[in-house]
């Protein structure tokens, strides 16, 4: 074997590597700062706004093709990749082009499982598929949009044998983030599959929902954590809710009612809809459901 | 977690813009040069790294993790010019010509090189590019994570498994891992100009 003694610093395979780095000369007379070229080429650059909206303006595009020619440069050069592209082609590749964000999660190996701890809420479950993958198991982890009770708690867990509960989860385990979960601030879930686990995993995790984005998932609305915890719902009238609605800054979109005896166009089961001013202060309330942020329906009794 | 932004002016812009081209221009340039070997191809791709860097400037993470950030963007570009055609920037016309001066120096055949790069290039082009960023660009486990885009634990794993590679393929070439060969990149020049 080839034996010569190393004095560089590190992994000796990372030194073996080091090795065949190519060596790079001449460029140390390039200074960024003050070298012609890159001084020109920073600032072609910064001459675009950043905006979005003004780089949806058509004359952008042709504002920084002309510069080149102002500067004397010869027209017959093809110009940058970015500037021959539509503005939303070229939203596209910038996106593609630069890193996606922080990682998706903190994933080891540990007493039989691969463990994850989950950082980001606003990553596809693609990302996080990929990370598992890593590690030899197909799950993908989502994150609902649940009314503000249920955030943080595990909404979803199915397998290839169909969706499960826990203890039915083939050995996986999850540490629920109750209460934090949300796109800004993340998600500190842990979620635990067994080495090898056999089969695809789908894990559900609720989160904040953003402003007007309707939940997926919503529970009772006076369950605790939700907005309407401690009131009782059922047999109250509709001017009684509306009254607790206003003083929690809910607002109701719609109510639903079984339709009038004899009515036509119904189906079994099918509810009417009605707006706010088809509804009197003296109807029975059966049920409020949570629609999305600061928004509400009602069931009514007939 | 998931970066808060703030409102900047364009001066702040400009200002972060100068500061990260000051800061990370040769690295990038560099990184560019040493998987491309083409200097006048490295000006067009440095061209198209730095504008979307200013086009994405809030989200340049700040302190140690811009730099690896920076050659994630640079990995970007360059599989985006493998797949595309090659594509001259006006934007880079003037730092084109200067570049034609830069050469490029693949490692000496003698002193072994030759065999071990044979074994390099045999690994996976993952596998390459994971070491490639711990030997050639320094970096540990948590900034190939930000290059990659993974997370820390992942980029570990990718490593380890990759070295456990290269040190087998170099057993099974009657090389031992454990030792290196110096003198390397020593041969003759790649001359941008003249390609």
């Amino acid at each position: 074997m080839n034996t010569v003694p190393s004095h560089r610093p590190g992994h000796p395979i990372d030194r073996a590597v080091e090795a065949l780095r190519p060596t790079v000369r001449g460029v140390d007379g390039i200074d960024p700062a003050r070298s012609p070229g890159a001084r020109e080429l920073a600032t072609l650059i910064m001459a675009d706004p950043r905006d979005p909206d003004l780089a949806r303006r058509p004359r952008r595009g042709r504002a920084l093709w002309a510069m080149p020619v102002a500067l004397g440069v010869a027209a017959s050069v093809v110009a940058g990749t970015f500037l021959v592209l539509a503005p939303d082609e070229r939203q596209e590749l910038i996106r593609t082009l630069t890193p996606a964000g922080p990682p998706v999660a903190d994933i080891v190996v540990e007493d039989g499982f691969v463990t994850a701890r989950l950082l980001r809420a606003d990553a596809e479950p693609a990302d996080y598929r990929a990370e598992f993958a890593e590690y030899g198991v197909d799950a993908r982890i989502v994150f609902e949009p649940v009314s503000p009770g249920m955030v943080g708690e595990l909404v979803h867990l199915d397998t290839d044998a169909g969706t499960e509960s826990l203890e039915e989860g083939g050995g996986i385990e999850v540490e629920e983030p109750l209460g934090e979960c949300s796109i800004e601030d993340g998600c500190p879930a842990v979620v635990r599959i067994p080495v090898g686990h056999p089969t695809p995993v789908v894990i559900g995790f609720g989160r904040e929902a953003r402003p007007d984005e309707p939940y997926s998932m919503s529970q009772a609305a006076n369950a605790p954590g939700e907005p309407l915890e401690g009131v009782e719902l059922e047999g109250v009238t509709v001017g009684e809710i509306r009254t607790v609605l206003g003083e929690r800054g809910l607002d109701v979109g719609f109510y639903i009612a079984p339709p009038p005896e004899g009515a036509e166009g119904y189906g079994e089961n099918e509810m009417a809809v009605l707006s706010e001013g088809e509804v009197g202060d003296d109807r029975i309330v059966v049920d409020v459901i949570l629609e999305s942020p600061g928004g509400v329906y009602i069931e009514l009794e007939s | 977690m998931p970066r808060q932004h703030r409102t900047r002016s364009r001066e702040e812009h400009v200002a972060r813009f100068e500061e990260l081209y000051e800061a990370t221009f040769r690295d990038v340039l560099g990184y560019l040069l040493r998987r491309t070997q083409d200097p006048e191809g490295a000006a067009d791709l440095v061209a198209e790294v730095f504008t979307a860097v200013w086009s994405r400037i809030d989200d340049v993470p700040s302190g140690e993790e811009a730099r690896p950030w920076m050659f994630g963007v640079a990995r970007n570009v360059l599989a985006n010019h493998r797949r595309g055609d090659r594509r001259r920037s006006a934007l880079a016309m003037r730092l084109r010509a200067e570049l034609a001066g830069v050469t490029v120096s693949p490692p000496s055949p003698e002193h072994g090189m030759g065999e071990i790069g044979r074994v390099f290039r045999s690994l996976s082009e993952q596998d390459r590019e994971v070491l490639t960023l711990a030997g050639w660009e320094r970096l540990d486990a948590g900034r190939i994570a930000v290059v990659l885009g993974c997370a820390r634990g992942t980029a570990r794993v990718r490593l380890h498994r990759a070295r456990s590679r290269f040190a087998k393929a170099l057993r099974g070439a009657d090389i031992d891992p454990g030792v290196v060969p110096s003198g390397a990149a020593t041969s003759t020049a790649l001359k941008g100009a003249t390609r």
